[in-house]
């Protein structure tokens, strides 16, 4: 039962404070794919679902950090399959890793963003689909 | 009356009979952009949200159809997705005759293949077809959404 309304009370969090920003499925124009931020965080839920995956990355203040950056984000990924053939899996993440996303942030502003790379500890990039962004640019 | 004029009743007739059937009195009343947002997406997310693997604080959780109200969620949503296909290989939302119509059959095909998965109650089949039913519509997306980029 405690169990039950955690993750409610989880779900609720998710939903009405952070918020899942976009509907399923949709283009790449909600976001500045010609920008690239880096975000250095802490997993609150790691998504392996169609049609995008979903990283929900909690960037804390911190010495160096950029305050921009600061906040939980939805960084969305591609599909299962997209992001499979680049190493992804299911377990690549858990909530509470410390990790290092680089994305697109969203237009409007809002905390969305999607997923250029990750970069592992070993220091080597995960790329979420190593088409993006056009041109191969940034890689 | 001229000697032959009696002859075009006869004629007339004739050649309505020729005719064959006259084309079903569709009336389409989606565009495109609201087939897609009203009955494609929904339909699509009673495949996608029914499995798929999160990791929260609480630990990891599987999702996976528990019930048979849930399944029959999923089947539902596959056999939207594939009468979808048809409706949009109707005039006017056809851009084509070639991509468009191969593309518009590709996810019947796929809703079909969802069916099928969603029928055997295979939770590992439903999230394959999910992923690849993500490819077919990315697929059309990349050649016909405006901006899709």
């Amino acid at each position: 039962m405690k169990r039950s309304f955690f993750r409610v009370a989880l779900v609720l969090v998710v939903v009405l404070g952070i918020g899942m920003p976009l509907s399923a499925h949709h283009s790449f124009a909600l976001f500045e794919m010609d920008k690239s931020v880096t975000y250095v965080g802490t997993v609150v839920e790691y998504h392996w679902v169609n049609p995008h995956t979903h990283i929900l990355l909690k960037v804390d203040p911190a010495p160096g950090a950029d305050p921009k950056t600061v906040g939980t984000w939805d960084v969305e990924g591609g599909s299962t399959n997209i992001m499979g053939r680049q190493g992804w899996n299911r377990t690549t993440f858990k909530a509470g890793d410390k990790i290092t996303l680089v994305g697109h942030p969203m237009k409007d502003g809002s905390k969305g963003v999607s997923l250029f790379y990750a970069v592992l500890p070993d220091g080597k990039r995960l790329y979420h689909d190593i088409a993006r962004p056009k041109n191969g640019e940034g890689l | 009356m001229k000697p032959v004029a009696w002859l075009i009743p006869f004629l007339a007739v004739s050649a309505s009979g020729c005719r064959g059937p006259q084309p079903p009195p569709f009336k389409p009343v989606a565009d495109v952009k609201q087939l897609m947002l009203m009955v494609v997406d929904p339909a699509g997310d009673a495949i996608w949200d029914a499995t798929g693997t999160i990791s929260t604080a609480a630990g990891v959780f599987d999702r996976a159809p528990k019930t048979q109200a849930d399944w029959d969620a999923v089947r539902n949503g596959a056999m939207v997705v594939a009468e979808s296909g048809n409706l949009l290989m109707m005039v006017p939302r056809a851009k084509d005759n070639d991509a468009w119509m191969k593309a518009s059959q590709a996810l019947v095909e796929i809703g079909i293949t969802a069916l099928a998965a969603a029928d055997a109650k295979d939770v590992k089949r439903v999230f394959d077809v999910g992923a690849d039913m993500h490819d077919v519509c990315e697929n059309c997306h990349e050649r016909y959404m405006e901006n899709y980029r």
